[in-house]
């Protein structure tokens, strides 16, 4: 068996969420691990797609446009150009958008149209997991370095988690073809500040045949615009050349199955994802392109008291932060308070986890079990808490320093956070 | 310094991944299409090209997406990377029907978008370097674009045109060629992309073709076959069955997965889009043994998490109902099922154009002696025809034309577009070469509503000028509108 095939079956390991979903359904754990709200849509987005499939004639219902449903590619536009900080930037709905199957499925394309084999792709552990397997599937070879963890500092992740700049300095080498960016950060809920970025720009300008993607999936849920506000690598001085800048509909709009993502960027990045993405699926489902083009510029309009629905979305999870991080504290789960995102990193060192959790039978562990996979194994099963392990956002050789974290989510009604709370509290103690 | 950056070296063929096929000139679909979009008025072209429907899918199919609208109606969130479990199961037990076998839903369906990214990832996780698959050939252009990407090496068969002349009157039948399709199989041979019905042809392989298939891979353990049977619902023409044969579940369609043998050797590929005017729904699938699909369904976490809950949610619901009894919007008339009312409606609209194509000097085939399958008709141009092409647009350079030059059937098919408003497209581009004898086809499709369909027959056959002999011409045309129309 050659390179191709055996580079998809080096993918036959299920994922950690394919172990702890089932898992915690099994055990009726009020679900914190994986990072999807259980509520509806809100009710515009609803109405959207509702509109969208009754749009006479094939503009909607038929193929789309292969790089991007042209009205999500115009209010993309508009909504990217509207940014101060994006103005001087030449965005055209024909040239600069391109969309997808959710922003997992544009990275794909990325990756796909852009490596070369051989070429590296420098990740910043922790990594949200998919990254690492998209590159290997693409011929790519992912290299990795951490952020470093800092506990004396505030605990907020842009206090705790920081660049090790002589690290990542020697990281990037000649082979490397991409840096990928996730800011806000998941897991961390880190939110890359100005001096970081420009920092990160100089390297970029200093190696030529680099390229940057930055995942902006969470860039609206974002707890303090004054002094951790979102930045976009793209918008920095020269770097629109040297970078994609990947979104989507899902975690906004809490339609996570709804599969809407898109890419903007250069015209010579954006043409070799499209030319790609004609032969891969053709074209991303039209009707719910057509339903979130029309929720952007909803979204854009006073909604309920506040001035956009951006604006009551990041006051309900900040809202929602608060609850979370009250109860994680008062049972000694340390919170490291993200800027941004909707997970919650907490320090799990003064918990401790039953031995026989180890040695349980596991789909997708490293062996041995890591500390940290077996303590939400306990929190999923036991307590009926779930959380998901860091480790898997961690390349093997730096799965330990995951071991005193979790990861939180609080993208959950009230009433699952006060049960959760309730839950935590009866199991571990008040402390 | 910037130049540096653009360049990227050039994959050879056998390392892997390859690289895209570049299309610089662009393709036949962004020329007619931009053609189409460029000229005075598009809205009165009558677009016989592009290969998808013009209206809506049926109203039960899109009342699935309303409803699920409705509070806590429907998951929002992502589901199972696989394929959502409503829609596997439903796909599981239709297809444990037409296999006449017991699938498990968890481990012979894989949920991708589209019936084209099925095809995509079979071929992305069956190929490795060196690898061939065989295509028939006319072809859907995909296919080799996506055998390219896969770094297989492509090998035509070309199906056997009969003649127009030939005394059976069975002309404008595509027929397969035993001998040259065992030639072409070997040691090497990882895939064969059986598409029936066929997109361009609309030709139906008969059981005795896909037997003759099954023989030429048997000996040859690394061949599976990708069957494309995304029209597999508007057999319009069913070949005839051998005496004694039993009825197929789907008139007219044999799946090859169930032949002696063959569910091993298959991946079974189809969608929701062709058969519920849904293109834009995107939802597709692989079935087969979990040998074939297992490979699939571990990359699909990578390649984009799920597809969307929400479509696959609302196309599990809608294929029971298309079982029911369907009532025609229009006309009120009730069919014994969805699939039955789809037949009927391109029956109709097949006849009509069959009729203005011959009205206006194509040949095509006789559907009363000629299976046929799918929404195209594969007309043969004649010199009647070709002959009023202007000298200035025959020949003429054209980047996205086969050997950059426009052919016959590419010049034709502009100047149709320009004169007469009618959008068909020219068949050079589903060949591996270029010939005079490939130039002769165009593709037309009647997955059109009525009006654009009666439109599209009015051009084509109506050429005068005005004057007395524009006069004759016009009564003529009238007459052949009548007896065909569209009741």
């Amino acid at each position: 068996m050659s390179s191709l095939s055996s580079l998809s079956s080096s993918l036959s390991k299920p994922t950690v969420w394919h172990e702890f979903s089932p898992l915690a359904s099994a055990s009726g754990a009020v679900n914190l691990g994986q990072g999807f709200p259980n509520w509806d849509p809100p009710g515009f987005v609803k109405q959207a797609l509702k509109d969208a499939v009754d749009v006479p004639g094939p503009a909607v219902n038929q193929y789309c446009r292969s790089q991007c449903h042209l009205p999500l590619a115009t209010a993309l536009a508009d909504e990217y150009k509207a940014r101060p900080s994006w103005s001087h930037l030449p965005i055209d709905p024909l040239t600069n958008i391109v969309s997808s199957v959710g922003c997992t499925q544009v990275m794909y394309c990325a990756f796909r149209s852009l490596l070369s084999p051989g070429d590296e792709v420098l990740l910043l552990e922790p990594a949200f997991d998919i990254y690492a397997s998209q590159v290997k599937l693409c011929g790519g070879e992912p290299r990795f370095c951490s952020l470093t963890t800092d506990l004396s500092a505030p605990l907020t992740s842009n206090d705790v988690f920081k660049f090790d700049w002589e690290k990542l300095e020697a990281a990037i080498t000649e082979k490397t073809r991409v840096l990928v960016l996730n800011t806000p950060h998941n897991p961390t809920g880190k939110m890359f500040s100005m001096p970081e970025l420009s920092r990160i720009a100089e390297m970029v300008e200093a190696h030529p045949n680099l390229l940057v993607f930055s995942d902006e999936v969470y860039e609206h849920m974002v707890y303090d615009d004054a002094s951790s506000p979102h930045i976009s690598f793209a918008t920095l001085p020269g770097m629109w050349d040297r970078t994609l800048t990947l979104s989507s509909a899902g975690k906004t709009f809490s339609t996570t199955g709804w599969k809407v993502g898109w890419g903007v960027g250069p015209e010579h990045i954006i043409k070799k994802m499209t030319d790609l993405q004609n032969w891969v699926c053709f074209s991303a489902p039209s009707v719910t392109q057509e339903a979130i083009a029309r929720s952007l510029v909803r979204a854009r309009q006073p909604y309920l008291e506040y001035s956009s629905f951006y604006a009551w979305l990041a006051d309900d999870y900040r809202r929602k932060r608060a609850i979370l991080t009250e109860h994680l504290a008062s049972v000694g789960l340390t919170p490291i308070s993200p800027q941004g995102g909707f997970f919650i990193c907490a320090d799990s060192s003064s918990i401790t986890c039953p031995d026989s959790v180890y040695h349980e039978p596991s789909l997708s562990a490293p062996q041995p079990m890591p500390r940290d996979w077996a303590l939400a194994r306990h929190l999923t099963q036991t307590v009926k808490v779930a959380a998901i392990p860091p480790s898997p956002f961690y390349s093997p050789a730096n799965v330990a320093e995951a071991s005193h974290y979790l990861r939180f989510a609080f993208c959950k009604t009230d009433e699952e956070l006060e049960e959760a709370g309730r839950r935590l509290r009866e199991h571990l103690g008040a402390r | 310094m910037l130049i540096l950056l653009f360049l990227l070296p050039l994959s050879s063929p056998l390392a892997a991944p390859s690289s895209p096929p570049g299309s610089p000139g662009g393709t036949v679909w962004t020329h007619f299409g931009g053609l189409v979009s460029s000229s005075p008025d598009p809205s009165l072209i009558s677009n016989l090209g592009q290969g998808f429907p013009d209206s809506p899918p049926p109203a039960f199919v899109r009342n699935q997406l309303q409803k699920a609208m409705e509070e806590g109606a429907a998951p929002h969130q992502y589901t199972r990377s696989s394929g959502h479990p409503l829609l596997v199961k439903e796909l599981a037990s239709r297809y444990s029907q037409h296999l006449a076998r017991d699938l498990d839903p968890l481990t012979s369906v894989a949920i991708t978008v589209g019936a084209s990214q099925a095809l995509y990832l079979s071929l992305q996780s069956l190929i490795s370097p060196g690898d061939e698959v065989v295509i028939f050939e006319p072809y859907f252009d995909l296919y080799l674009s996506q055998v390219k990407l896969a770094g297989g090496t492509p090998v035509f068969v070309p199906l056997d045109f009969t003649p127009f002349s030939d005394p059976s009157g069975r002309g404008g039948e595509w027929t397969m060629n035993p001998e040259r399709l065992k030639a072409a199989v070997g040691p090497r041979t990882r895939c064969v992309i059986l598409n029936s019905p066929h997109n361009p042809t609309g030709k139906v392989f008969t059981r005795g073709e896909m037997q003759d298939i099954a023989d030429a891979i048997s000996p040859f353990p690394r061949a599976v076959v990708l069957s494309d049977e995304v029209y597999k619902f508007i057999v319009h023409s069913p070949p005839a069955l051998p005496p004694g044969a039993p009825a197929e579940r789907v008139p007219g369609h044999t799946h090859f997965a169930s032949l002696p043998g063959m569910y091993e050797r298959t991946l079974t590929i189809s969608s929701a889009g062709k058969t519920f005017s849904a293109t834009g729904w995107q939802v597709g699938w692989a079935i087969g043994p979990e040998s074939l699909i297992a490979p699939i369904q571990e990359m699909l976490p990578s390649v984009q998490f799920c597809a969307s809950t929400l479509m696959q949610e609302a196309i599990a619901k809608a294929l029971p109902l298309a079982d029911e009894e369907y009532e025609d919007p229009a006309s009120g008339k009730k069919y014994v099922s969805y699939y039955a009312w789809l037949l009927r409606e391109y029956t109709e609209k097949r006849d009509f154009l069959v009729r203005a194509l011959e009205g206006a000097g194509f040949r095509v085939p006789d559907y009363s002696k000629v299976a046929g399958g799918g929404f195209f008709i594969f007309a043969q141009v004649t010199d009647e025809i070709t002959s009023e092409i202007p000298a200035d647009v025959l020949g003429r350079e054209c980047a996205a034309a086969p050997g950059g030059r426009a052919g016959e059937g590419w010049a034709l098919c502009e100047y149709l577009l320009e004169s007469k408003g009618v959008g068909l497209i020219p068949a050079s581009p589903f060949f591996s070469t270029q010939s005079a004898a490939n130039e002769q086809f165009v593709r037309v499709a009647f997955c059109k509503n009525r009006k654009v369909i009666e439109e599209a027959g009015r051009a084509l056959l109506c050429t005068s000028g005005g004057g007395e002999e524009g006069e004759e011409e016009d009564s003529q045309c009238q007459a052949l509108l009548e007896s065909a129309s569209l009741t």
